[in-house]
Formats: C-alpha cells, sequence, structure tokens
C-alpha cells in the first residue's frame, strides 16, 4: 500500500469511515508510529477549524415566498415530477409505489405519467381547466400556420380593431388578405413551449378529459384541419396521435410574442388587462439577450407574464392579435438560459421566468390561469430579424 | 449531527403526511425547520448571491415531489440531494463571473458564541476567517467534499450518493482535500507574515 493510501486510513479512522478490522490495524498503526499520531493531530486540528467557519446567514424568512410559489402552481404538481431534475434514484422511487413509506398521496403519477389511481371529482375537476387551455392553445395555433395562405389571414387579422375579437376573428379565418397588407403587416406565428416529451405526457393526461364551453367553441375551427398545417416544433408531431386534432393537440400555455420597439406594449397590456380585468399583467422586467445564443435576435427584451382566468386570457390573447406590430414569435420557446444575469433585476427576471418555464414544462396549467410570455425587443436597432 | 443514511424523523413524518394531505402550509414548517442550514451550507458551496434563489428553488422541487420521497434517508439529505442537484444546473446555466475578491467579500459572519470573552472571539472570528480564504485556494472538487464532510458532517456513503461517484472514491478525495487545505492554510498565514 503506498503512502497516501496509508493515510487515508487515518483520515477514515477519524471520520469513523472503517470496518471493524481495518479500524483495529489503524489504531495499532497510530499507537506505534509518532508520524501517523502527528497526522491524526493535523487532521483533528483541521476538522476542528472547519467547524469553526463563518456562517452565511440567510437575509430573508423563505417561508413566504415559497408557499407562495408553491400555491401559484398547480394542483397537480404536486403529484408530477420535475423531469429534467428526475434523478435515478428518484425514478426508481416512482416505479416502485409499493415500496412507498408515506401514506398514499391521492394520486401518484409515475415516471411514464400514468396516474396510478382513479381522479376523484375534484381532481377531475382540476383537469378541466388544462382541456380549456389546449383549447384555446388549438385557437391560436390555427391562427398561427406557416402556410402562406394563413399567413395573409394572419395578416388580415392585424388590421382588426382591438375589442372586436371573438366576431373579427372568426371571419378574419375565412376573409382573404388584401395584398398591401401582406407587405406592411407582420404576420401572426404561435410557438410551442414544451419539448416533444412533455407534449406525450399532456397527450396521455388530456384523453380522459371532459370538454368545456370554450373547448367547443374552438373545436371547429380545429376540424376544418387547419391546426394540422403547423410545421415543427408547431406540427402534431405524433403520427399516431393525429386522427383528432382536439385530442391530440398538447398543452401549450406559453406564448412568445416580438413586438416593434416602437410600440408601448407595456400600456397597451394595462389597458386590455383593464378591459379584461380578470387578467392580470406582470412585467418582468428588461433582460439583456445573449448575443451567443440562437434565440430570437441579439436584442434587449421586455418580459411581461399574464395570468389569469382562461377564459378572460384567451380574449386578451385575442385583443394582442389585433394590436398592429405584435407578432408571434417564430422562434424557440423561451428559455431562461436566454436571459443572462447582468444585473440584479435581470437576475430576477430570470428566475421568474425560470420558475414560469417550469411551471409550463413539468406541470399542467393551474386550474385558474394561463400563463404568457411576451418579449419585446427594447432597441429598434436591435429589433428582431423576421 | 451526524449525517448517515437514516430514515425520515418522525417529526418531519408528520410533517410531510400533513403537506400530502394538500396542505401546503404544513410544508412551510420543514422550510422554517432547514432554510438556514441549506442556506448556509449553499452559500459556502456556490456563490452566495445565489443560494437564496437555490435553496428557495430546492424547496419548491421537494414539495413538488414529496409524493416520491420515500423515506428512506432523512428529509433533510434529501432536500441537501435537490438543493446541490439545483445549484449545480444554476451554475452550469449562469456560469459564474465572481472573481475571487469578490467571493472573498461576500464571506459569511462569524457569529460569536455567547460563551465566548471578545478577545476570544475575534481570535476565532480571525481563524475561521483563514480557512475560508484557505478554502477558496483549493478547486472545487476539494472543496466541496470538506464542506460536505466536515460542515455537514455527512457520512462517505451520502457523499458518495450524492457526488455520484464510489464511496472508496470519497476516502481518497476527502485526504486530498485535506491535506491540500493544510497547505492552503500554511499558505494564508505565510502571506500574512510577508
Amino acid at each position: 500500500m503506498d503512502e497516501n493510501k496509508h493515510e487515508e486510513l487515518i483520515s477514515a479512522y477519524l471520520d469513523g469511515e472503517l470496518d471493524a478490522a481495518e479500524h483495529e490495524r489503524t489504531a495499532k498503526w497510530i499507537e506505534e508510529d509518532p508520524r501517523a499520531q502527528n497526522l491524526l493531530q493535523e487532521l483533528q486540528g483541521l476538522q476542528a477549524a472547519m467547524r469553526e467557519l463563518p456562517r452565511h446567514r440567510l437575509e430573508n424568512n423563505l417561508i413566504q415566498p415559497v408557499l407562495e410559489q408553491i400555491d401559484a402552481q398547480p394542483a397537480e404538481a404536486l403529484y408530477s415530477m420535475a423531469a429534467a431534475d428526475i434523478q435515478p434514484e428518484n425514478i426508481m422511487y416512482a416505479t416502485a409505489p409499493a415500496q412507498h413509506a408515506l401514506s398514499e398521496p391521492a394520486a401518484i403519477v409515475h415516471a411514464n405519467f400514468e396516474l396510478e389511481k382513479p381522479l376523484d371529482h375534484d381532481r377531475r375537476r382540476l383537469y378541466l381547466w388544462p382541456a380549456v387551455a389546449i383549447a384555446v392553445a388549438v385557437l391560436l395555433m390555427v391562427f398561427s400556420s406557416r402556410d402562406p395562405v394563413e399567413e395573409d389571414r394572419s395578416v388580415a387579422r392585424s388590421d382588426l380593431g382591438v375589442g372586436q375579437e371573438s366576431a373579427a376573428s372568426q371571419e378574419a379565418t375565412t376573409r382573404p388578405p388584401s395584398t398591401a397588407a401582406i407587405e406592411s403587416k407582420p404576420q401572426f406565428k404561435l410557438q410551442s413551449a414544451e419539448p416533444r416529451s412533455q407534449r406525450r405526457m399532456s397527450l396521455e393526461k388530456t384523453n380522459d378529459l371532459a370538454g368545456s364551453s370554450l373547448a367547443e367553441r374552438v373545436a371547429p375551427a380545429a376540424e376544418a384541419g387547419e391546426a394540422s398545417e403547423f410545421n415543427e416544433p408547431l406540427a402534431f408531431a405524433d403520427q399516431d396521435s393525429q386522427a383528432s386534432a382536439s385530442e391530440t393537440t398538447p398543452l401549450r400555455t406559453t406564448y412568445l410574442f416580438n413586438a416593434s420597439p416602437e410600440i408601448d406594449i407595456k400600456s397597451q397590456l394595462e389597458t386590455l388587462s383593464r378591459e379584461s380585468s380578470e387578467v392580470k399583467v406582470i412585467d418582468l422586467g428588461t433582460a439583456p439577450h445573449d448575443a451567443s445564443s440562437s434565440a430570437v435576435a441579439a436584442a434587449d427584451y421586455r418580459v411581461f407574464d399574464l395570468y389569469g382566468d382562461p377564459e378572460a386570457t384567451y380574449m386578451m390573447i385575442e385583443a394582442l392579435k389585433n394590436v398592429s406590430g405584435l407578432t408571434f414569435s417564430t422562434r424557440k420557446r423561451l428559455r431562461s438560459d436566454d436571459f443572462p444575469i447582468k444585473s440584479e433585476k435581470n437576475k430576477r427576471a430570470g428566475t421568474k421566468i425560470e420558475r414560469l418555464e417550469k411551471n409550463q414544462v413539468f406541470a399542467q396549467p393551474a386550474p385558474d390561469c394561463i400563463r404568457l410570455i411576451i418579449i419585446v425587443p427594447t432597441s429598434r436597432s436591435q429589433s428582431p430579424k423576421r | 449531527m451526524k449525517e448517515t443514511i437514516q430514515s425520515v424523523s418522525q417529526d418531519d413524518l408528520e410533517i410531510i403526511k400533513a403537506t400530502l394531505n394538500e396542505s401546503s402550509q404544513a410544508f412551510g414548517e420543514l422550510v422554517e425547520k432547514y432554510q438556514a442550514r441549506l442556506y448556509n451550507s449553499i452559500a459556502h458551496l456556490f456563490d452566495p448571491r445565489d443560494a437564496e434563489d437555490i435553496v428557495q428553488d430546492a424547496f419548491v422541487k421537494a414539495f413538488q415531489k414529496l409524493s416520491i420521497f420515500r423515506g428512506t434517508s432523512s428529509f433533510y439529505t434529501w432536500l441537501y440531494r435537490i438543493a446541490f442537484n439545483t445549484a449545480v444546473s444554476y451554475q452550469r446555466r449562469h456560469k459564474p463571473t465572481t472573481s475571487l475578491d469578490q467571493k472573498k467579500e461576500t464571506i459569511g459572519d462569524y457569529l460569536p458564541d455567547k460563551h465566548d470573552r471578545p478577545d476570544e472571539w475575534l481570535e476565532k472570528k480571525e481563524r475561521a476567517e483563514k480557512i475560508q480564504q484557505a478554502l477558496h485556494l483549493l478547486n472545487e472538487e476539494h472543496r466541496t467534499i470538506l464542506i460536505l464532510r466536515e460542515y455537514e458532517e455527512m457520512s462517505y456513503e451520502t457523499i458518495a450518493e450524492l457526488l455520484k461517484v464510489p464511496v472508496g472514491t470519497i476516502r481518497s478525495r476527502l485526504h486530498r482535500a485535506r491535506i491540500c487545505l493544510k497547505d492552503a492554510i500554511n499558505q494564508v498565514l505565510h502571506k500574512d507574515f510577508e
């Protein structure tokens, strides 16, 4: 055994991490060898010094922020797994419910996201809201096809005034656009917020969902086949689940918008949220964009979170579509690391985005809210390329 | 306080059961109980300015995963694992921009022991600061293992599980880390004499 390996025994002896035989041998060695005794003393001194390290004092009590964040999340989150953070041991736990040491929760979601127990009535009601969210998403996606004809229709929609949303949107889907409008107006495009794996989860979870009034409202559009015009990543990518758009549509609760820098999106949003009083607009601040990232373009972005009752939020989204100069992003989903930390404010915004992102990716939308993230370049010279 | 692979304490188990019965407020008790300890440790291992966010995230994740907590380790060990993984991915996403000098500015407070005389307290404080400086001379691998073992008093097995390396590696790495710390302390002291 080389010297280092030998000395390791003294470290482990100090920590009480030797088996009985090793412990006995090492104790004997220390007793007989002054060098071993010196080393043990040194290590004891280091250990004592380490335990006197200064304490980092937590400035804020985290109970309230943690509970608020938890309350802002869907009830299902308690029974969901944050996919990106699943550690091997957790997967093992999840697939071995019989070994669960605690009282059984109402439902356990396995690693494959199948529900172990049938949902009770109340919980089933909670799942109605994701259905509503899906329905909204279907409608939004109908408006955002990359098909040139659909793009023209989107352009046409941008001509419509705020507040005419319901009827006007219906009309816009069938009204051919004018050439002038195509040249001068931006196009609406919708972005999926979820990776494919999560979409699969959503599909599995939503198969049993009942309809809703909102779902019924959007069903005709979906059945008309317009939604299937989406390209990847907007497409209904799962070939085996294309039979019915309303069944196969993944949950999409986050949408990215771009707006020209000259648009005062904040006041627009505030006006719209006042009109739709059940929607809250939360300004997450400005975040500089990392030029090395492929997302969107090198510009600063203003980030908003829309929060509210699904139907009210839907109305607001529709109204937003009619804000001239505002477009859905065609880029990848917003990622928290697209917002590098360069200031405390951006750091806070980044953290909020990260949390929002987690909510959207890992869990169903909350029963009473749909979340949206709007990004607005704050610099004209650096506005995103189209 | 030695942290070994142990089952969840009865107190924590009661709170966890209450939380699983859909009372998120009960979870607040676990936050209250462990936030300071977890924060302190994470602040030693990672950028202290991120520690609060990391700890808050870790509690929220723990809440989300509570139904899959098997209870074969203490709640704190399980929570610590979540916090550690959160911090590692946080660090990966946000490349560290903190210089050594900045880190030195963010070292923790040395809290006086009520039994210490002022001169004793000052002496201990100074010693603790030297150790802190020496720790920052070590590489991340050595600093991490020393904090986990000496500060968190985790068992080799728990550290091995956390760092995903064999127990034998922990034993040799820890010994190397201690020797490096000894050298670093000498270096810090030597610098003071110059």
